[in-house]
């Protein structure tokens, strides 16, 4: 036995996997831990080594190999020897920590009538060990591995017992005992251990076992794929005796292996599991995989969803000649530098990407060969090409190739845009095309062929990032097949050519703004330090909105969807309208925007398709979101807006007719839709140097034109009544001029209107009639209320016969005055649509 | 009967040879004639001839719920809190939301059912484990249709146990100056073994003007009327049995994050023997 143990003894083992390789002729082999009559003996270290125990000290070139020593002055109770372990400083040359196990080279033996793992240990300071338990045996059999994190250690002797996880399964063990302790605050120091034994205490009770800490995991899958369940846990409860003699009990948590449980497949048809924790799926369908340890069903479990046979995306058929593959098993790679870029500190969360050993670079799931990414928790993940491998030139590449396969349910709305960027860092573009959800597919490959020119690069000549992006829209998703080629058409650069509309163009960025930036505030613009924004795309879907865009990505500047030569552009699609937000998202904390010292909004609009009569964009801007909220806007009408130009817009914020602009939340394009295809630029407020903004205007008196620049015609809405200020929308009737009027939408409510508080009191000493032009094509009462809040009133109906702008004159029977003006468009019915009044005037 | 004592005096003959040349002077062996017994050996629900529940939080005889010790358990007669089964009487606590508890049990009384004065009360129990769980085997006295009031009616508690105690039971007797805090109590703790993972025997022999008390047959405390501050109840009231798993209150304190539910008393028979003679 000398000469075998010495040959170990310069093998030694690994930590953390006590991989060790017998000599031939070894008599002791570990057939023999199956042998019936092992030794039942509890004695690991009492005064000396037991029968069959050997030392070996981890072989991973930091353990000190003579870490341990048999100490015959410091025992444990005066006995005769203890075990001592000299734990290096961190500079020790012969190794910066100490870490061994101690094994019984008999062949092992039969634990099962004991009930814990004991011992006695003091340091020559109060240190922490990092390890210790048993169970780690030759070969690197660790399947009854018990391990202790974070023992405390007194500078007096202590009892501390590890109780056994299931006794019954310690019929033949032969890790005795196993520690790794790193020096303590920088610097080494001794620890004792003796009596170091397995006893039978029959105080320990409450087995809390667990799998996956815990939880519960449910897995989507398919034939032939394996998992390991991992963190294996037994909680034991111990009685503890004080040196007073008082007892106190105390939980201990165990790290254990797969050894100790029993495993058990729902559906063995589905999925299997074997002694160790592995998990095969072999068939379609559900199976619930769980452990238990003594009959005490452990915590955590694996629900597997297998979709039976997986289907591999369709094998490639262009020639290799024409494509550039980034990601396939039917052609050779270009060099890659990752799959997943994991830039979480933009946030990312994506999983996935980074392959397994001895897979294809990338591939996360192998089946039949072929090699597939699985990214999860998708948010925005990058396959880059710039860092230590050549950026791609795909300039004489027509087409992008990639085939998404969607592991989970697809709701409206979500999507995943693939982005392009060229010159990564470095005058960097790029482009993206949108994959909606009527495109995507559920548990199915979808094969994209995109043509470059859809990404609109000015340049392809050196990509140097893919990016999926899905804004967690879409979450868990199979990708294979990732390659540009050519399919013939000659493509390139220069537009893409023939593809049709304006949507095969490269834009041009907007004019470069002149404005002093002491005199902005800035929205949206890369000539300026723009305000915080909680977003360029508010998303309100549940408000029907549609418009994609204003999204971002990684990397760019925020709200940016296309940059070009550094210029940052909102592309937004499927307008229908969009909201800018600055401090309305409550789980932000950005102020809004102060904008009464400004006179103007600027912002340069490029319309990305044909524009018909009536098309429009509005925009609109809402002060005090949801608290006493003001809102106005101004429409840019299909004569001014332009296709496939930029358009700079500089608006008087008079315009607006807001009742203050100090606490903008909210900017809006609004296009129902006669838009959809629009980019937006330098959306930013600046004065002009004349007289401040909004709140210099005076609130209105009579008469009431809603044309005078110099007055504020905001008015207070209640009970559902929406009122803008808009251009009188039917030049006729009793109002034949283009003016400004005011404009009162219903929703249906009893009672809903409006009033105008004024600069001076409505006196009728000054006349007791008023006149006001309306416009409705219903016949509706019109109720005219001047009052008092809530105080004294007078009030006159009159009749609107509905035959478009009428004047309604008023008589009222009073000489007093009052501060408010206050309209019903009928009152007391519930009549909706919208309605405009026009010049309240008394006579 | 006469097994039953043989066995347990060679019993204690074999484990403590000490305590058996001592026996000859205890009274041990003096209650002999069974006569009131549930073996719960009928699978179900509770054998409402011997039993009955007692629902809810106590608000409606306390003022506030907690059962007058901030306990905060809701009783209820359920399946889940309480049935018989493999031969057992089992009383389940739960932590789940219930008519605005946090936790439900169970607690089933003798009262009006079986009463009497004297005898030796014993019951076969592996008890529960975990921080705030607080069963116990223990008797009330009469109180004469409401006429007589706590503590004047007496309680003599055969067992009462911390969860996070597992190794340690109280037996005690609450009367007029004696109540509460200042019961007159022991407490006996094992020295080997634990009470949350195997069954234990508790009992009390209780005749005029003592009341003693058992753990595996092993006397640990007598109580006389020498021991108490005030007047001793306990020799002319008739008492019923209880038997409950209480979750939290003064004496046990809350259940925390470390306390595993559900957690389960199992009993498996409560006999009452008569004296000899």
């Amino acid at each position: 036995m000398k000469d075998l143990n010495l040959t170990i003894m310069t093998r030694s083992l690994y930590a953390g996997l006590l991989v060790i390789f017998l000599m031939a002729g070894c008599e002791r082999s570990v057939d023999g831990l199956s042998e019936p009559s092992l030794t039942n003996n509890p004695d690991v270290f009492i005064d000396g080594f037991s029968s069959g125990l050997e030392y070996f000290p981890y072989d991973d070139g930091f353990a000190k190999l003579d870490a341990f020593q048999v100490d015959t002055e410091v025992t444990f109770d005066n006995s005769a020897a203890s075990m001592r372990i000299d734990v290096p400083n961190p500079d020790d040359p012969s190794g910066s920590y100490a870490g061994a196990a101690f094994i019984d080279l008999n062949g092992g033996r039969n634990l099962s009538e004991y009930d814990a793992f004991t011992f006695y240990a003091k340091g020559t300071k109060a240190g922490t060990i990092n390890s210790i338990g048993f169970g780690q045996g030759l070969e690197g059999n660790n399947s009854f591995e018990v391990r202790v994190d974070s023992l405390r250690l007194s500078t007096f002797w202590k009892k501390y017992v590890i109780p056994i996880p299931e006794p019954e399964k310690l019929m033949a063990i032969d890790g005795m005992f196993w520690f790794a302790e790193n020096p303590e605050d920088g610097a080494g120091y001794s620890f004792w251990i003796d009596d170091l034994k397995f006893e039978k205490l029959g105080t320990i009770a409450q087995p809390r076992p667990s799998i996956l800490n815990g939880r519960d995991i449910t897995i989507s899958s398919f034939v032939n794929l394996t998992y390991e369940i991992t963190d294996f846990q037994q909680t034991l409860n111990t009685i503890i005796t004080l040196p007073d003699e008082t007892t106190t009990a105390q939980d201990v948590m165990l790290s254990v292996g797969a050894g100790y449980f029993d495993f058990s497949s729902s559906n063995p048809a589905v999925a299997t599991v074997n002694n160790q924790g592995v998990i095969t799926v072999v068939g379609e369908g559900n199976a619930t995989i769980t452990a238990s340890v003594g009959g005490v069903q452990a915590s955590g479990s694996v629900n597997l969803i297998s979709q039976g046979t997986f289907e591999t995306a369709p094998v490639p058929t262009v020639d290799p000649d024409s494509v550039i593959s980034i990601f396939s098993d039917a052609y050779t790679n270009v060099p890659v530098d990752y799959y997943n870029g994991f830039f979480n500190g933009d946030g990312q969360t994506t999983l996935g990407g980074t392959g397994f050993e001895g897979g294809p670079p990338g591939a996360d799931i192998v089946v039949d060969g072929d090699g597939i990414i699985n990214y999860t928790e998708l948010n925005f993940v990058g396959i880059g090409t710039f860092l230590n491998v050549p950026s791609i030139d795909a300039t004489d590449m027509t087409h992008m190739h990639v085939d998404i396969n969607v592991q989970e349910g697809i709701d409206p709305g979500d999507y995943i845009t693939i982005q392009l960027l060229n010159s990564v860092g470095n005058g960097e573009t790029s482009g993206s095309v949108r994959i909606g959800s009527d495109q995507l597919l559920e548990n199915d490959w979808l094969s994209l062929d995109i043509p470059l020119a859809d990404f609109n690069l000015a340049d392809r000549s050196s990509l140097g990032l893919i990016f999926f992006v899905s804004d967690a829209t879409i979450s868990d998703i199979y990708v294979d097949n990732i390659y540009y080629y050519n399919d013939g058409s000659g493509g390139s650069n220069g537009g893409g050519g023939g593809n049709g509309g304006g949507n095969g163009a490269d834009i041009v960025t907007a004019p470069v703004p002149t404005v002093d930036p002491d005199s902005v505030v800035s929205i949206f613009s890369d000539a300026y330090t723009n305000v915080p924004v909680d977003y360029y795309n508010g998303f309100f879907n549940n408000d029907g909105q549609t418009t994609q865009g204003g999204t971002g990505f990684d990397g760019g500047p925020q709200g940016a969807d296309v940059v070009i030569n550094g210029d940052g552009i909102i592309h937004y699609t499927a307008l229908n309208f969009v909201g800018i937000g600055t401090g309305v998202d409550p789980n932000q904390s950005n102020p809004t925007v102060d904008a009464s010292e400004m006179t103007h909004i600027h912002v340069d609009l490029y319309v990305n398709e044909a524009i018909s009569n009536g098309d429009f964009i509005r925009l609109q801007l809402i002060n005090s979101v949801g608290n006493n909220e003001s809102s106005g806007s101004v429409t840019f009408s299909s004569g001014v807006l332009r296709e496939g130009e930029w358009v700079s817009f500089d608006v008087p914020l008079s315009d607006f007719n807001l009742a203050a602009q100090d606490q903008i939340g909210l900017i809006f394009f609004v296009s129902d839709a006669t838009i959809s295809d629009v980019y937006v630029d330098n959306i930013y407020y600046y004065t002009d140097g004349s007289s401040g903004g909004g709140g210099s205007k005076t609130a209105p008196n009579l008469p009431i034109t809603f044309d005078d620049d110099q007055v504020n015609y905001s008015a207070t809405t209640f009970n559902g009544t929406v009122y803008e200020v808009v251009d009188n929308p039917n030049v006729s009737g009793s109002n034949n001029t283009a003016s400004k009027v005011g404009s009162i939408t219903n929703s249906g409510a009893q009672w809903e209107g409006i009033y105008f508080d004024l600069e001076n009191n409505l006196d009728f000493g000054n006349g007791q009639t008023i006149t006001m032009d309306v416009y409705s094509t219903s016949a509706i009462p019109v109720l005219l209320k001047i009052e008092v809040d809530q105080g004294a009133f007078v009030e006159v109906a009159q009749n609107h016969s509905g035959s478009g702008w009428e004047e309604l004159t008023f008589n009222f029977t009073s000489s007093d005055s009052f501060p408010r003006v206050t309209i019903f468009m009928d009152g007391p019915g519930t009549s909706t649509g919208t309605f405009y009044i026009d010049n309240i005037q008394q006579n | 009967m006469k097994a039953r004592v043989l066995s347990i005096v060679l019993l204690s003959c074999m484990i403590v040879f000490q305590a058996c040349t001592e026996s000859n002077n205890e009274p041990e062996n003096e209650f002999n004639t069974l006569v009131w017994s549930d073996e719960f050996d009928t699978e179900g629900s509770i054998d409402t001839t011997k039993w009955l529940f007692d629902i809810g939080t106590g608000v409606e005889i306390f003022g506030t719920p907690g059962w007058g010790n901030n306990e905060l358990q809701y009783y209820t007669d359920r399946p889940e809190n309480i049935k018989v089964e493999n031969g057992l009487l089992e009383i389940t606590a739960r932590k789940e939301n219930f008519n605005g508890s946090g936790y439900t049990s169970a607690k089933i009384l003798t009262r009006g059912l079986f009463e009497r004065t004297y005898g030796r009360y014993e019951a076969r129990i592996l008890l529960p484990f975990g921080q705030g769980i607080w069963p116990a085997f223990w008797l009330l006295g009469d109180d004469s249709n409401g006429s007589v009031i706590w503590p004047q009616i007496g309680e003599i508690d055969i067992m009462e146990y911390r969860g996070q105690q597992p190794t340690i039971i109280h037996g005690s007797v609450h009367g007029p100056g004696y109540s509460a805090g200042q019961a007159v109590t022991d407490e006996y703790s094992l020295r080997s073994g634990r009470f949350d993972s195997e069954f234990h025997v508790f009992a009390i022999e209780w005749g005029p003007d003592f009341i003693r008390y058992f753990v595996d047959d092993e006397l640990y405390n007598e109580i006389t009327p020498a021991d108490v501050n005030g007047e001793w109840v306990f020799n002319d009231n008739v008492f019923y049995i209880i038997l409950n798993v209480a979750v939290g209150g003064s004496f046990v304190g809350s259940p925390n994050s470390s306390t595993p539910f559900p957690q389960a008393m199992y009993v498996d028979y409560v006999r009452v023997y008569a004296h000899d003679n």
